[in-house]
Order: C-alpha cells, then structure tokens, then sequence
C-alpha cells in the first residue's frame, strides 16, 4: 500500500528549508495541490508539534508529522520530503526525511504504516534513500524495502 | 499485562511502535496485551506499562505509573532494553 501511496508524485528533494515549519509546507504540497488535504491540515501537524514536542521524529533523521482526520483530511494520502541538508525538528532532532501521513479514519491507513516500518526498521535502508538524488531512485528503494521478505 | 502505546494523535506513531513493541517481546519471549491510543485516552486508561516519546509520556507521569520513554521508537534493541526490567 506505501507503494501506491509514496509515488513520483508526492515525493519531492530539495537541498534545504529554513526551518521545519517550512520543510512541513513544502512536503505537504503536493498532497495540497490534489486536493487530498486541505491548508487547515498543514497548520493542524504544525500545531501538534509545537503543542506535544517533536515526537513525530520516530527514529534518527525521519520525522512523520500528522494530524487527525478531522482537521482537514479528504483523502488517504502520504508526500514525501527528501533533504540535502538537515532541518532541526528539536534539539538534537536533525530530519533528512519528513514523511507527511494524511489518514482519513483509525484502520485504512495501518497497512501502509506497516510497510513504512519496514523501511525505517533499517538505518541503512534510511540513509540509502537520503542519498537519492531523483524521486525515482526513491520510489524504487521503498517499493524494495517495504515488500522484502523478513 | 497490559502495554500502552502512546502518542499525541493515536493513529500515526503509536501504531507504528505497537508493531515494535509487540516484535520486541517476541524477541524477548514474553507476552503482554498491546494497545496504543492517543495521550487524551490515555489518561483515562488502566495499564500497567505506558510506553512512548519522552516529550508525550512524561505527561502521563503522576509518580505512580510505569513509563517507559522511548527515544527511537524503530529501535527494537531500545524498546527490549527498556521494557525488560518491567516485565
């Protein structure tokens, strides 16, 4: 399902961002522009992130902001934010990869949650898609890491 | 034994270290009820272990309940280090 979801599409790499505000507006453009999420959506991470901490940085370099369906969800969708140079999320909290998570109820979207685990479950595998320099390399490392065999 | 998952929305991170957790006991051989949810709930749920990012459980911290606060919630080495002893 991450497949599906983490296309050429909704998968972006820039070399830097000002701040991580910014790096959530720009991952979550594309998912804007489709009309997937609406702007009041963007605000909501914002919002969750500086009211719970940067928590959403589940694991060294990789931070998944994401807000409650209700605040502006049309669509199950994810975008993805790969950067050159690290945005500090927190103290200590340097992020290459923001992954934007757009669920539209608590079920639909754990099938693509669990093909994301095992693409983080690998620091290695991390680092490989950080090292992309087109969104297809990127597409093609998550299509390999999250259908691999464990 | 019932293990708590905690984070701020329920439906992002919690479920993804859920995956973890329940892979960490595995490795550990041991077996516990898991479940995530978001702080809100959480603070109205009976567990006995409450795991999840330090910024989020130390919310839940009334000096009587057992949590755990994980700093790299991918890490199964991490969530088994810390666990362990509560089990």
């Amino acid at each position: 399902m991450l497949t599906e979801l983490l296309i050429i599409e909704t998968i972006q790499i820039v070399n830097e961002v000002a701040n991580w505000q910014d790096a959530i507006h720009i991952a979550a453009a594309p998912l804007l522009q489709q009309n997937k999420i609406e702007k009041r959506y963007i605000q909501a991470m914002i919002q969750s992130i500086e009211q719970h901490g940067p928590y959403v940085v589940l694991t060294p370099k990789v931070a998944i902001p994401h807000a409650r369906p209700s605040e502006g969800v049309n669509e199950l969708s994810m975008s993805l934010l790969n950067l050159q140079n690290p945005v500090q999320f927190g103290p200590d909290k340097p992020v290459f990869l923001i992954i934007i998570l757009a669920a539209t109820d608590h079920t639909t979207h754990l099938q693509a949650l669990v093909d994301l685990t095992q693409v983080l479950q690998e620091p290695s595998q991390i680092d490989e898609i950080i090292g992309c320099q087109h969104p297809d390399c990127i597409v093609e490392k998550i299509k390999q890491y999250a259908t691999k065999e464990r | 034994m019932k293990i708590l998952v905690v984070c701020g929305n329920g439906l992002g991170s919690s479920f993804i270290m859920e995956l973890n957790v329940k892979k960490a006991l595995l490795e550990l051989g041991k077996e516990a009820e898991v479940t995530h949810t978001d702080l809100t709930s959480a603070t109205a749920e009976k567990a006995d272990i409450y795991i999840g990012a330090g910024d989020i459980v130390d919310q839940l911290d009334n000096g009587v309940r057992k949590i755990v606060r994980i700093v790299n919630m991918m890490s199964i080495q991490e969530i088994k280090l810390k666990l362990e002893p509560l089990l």
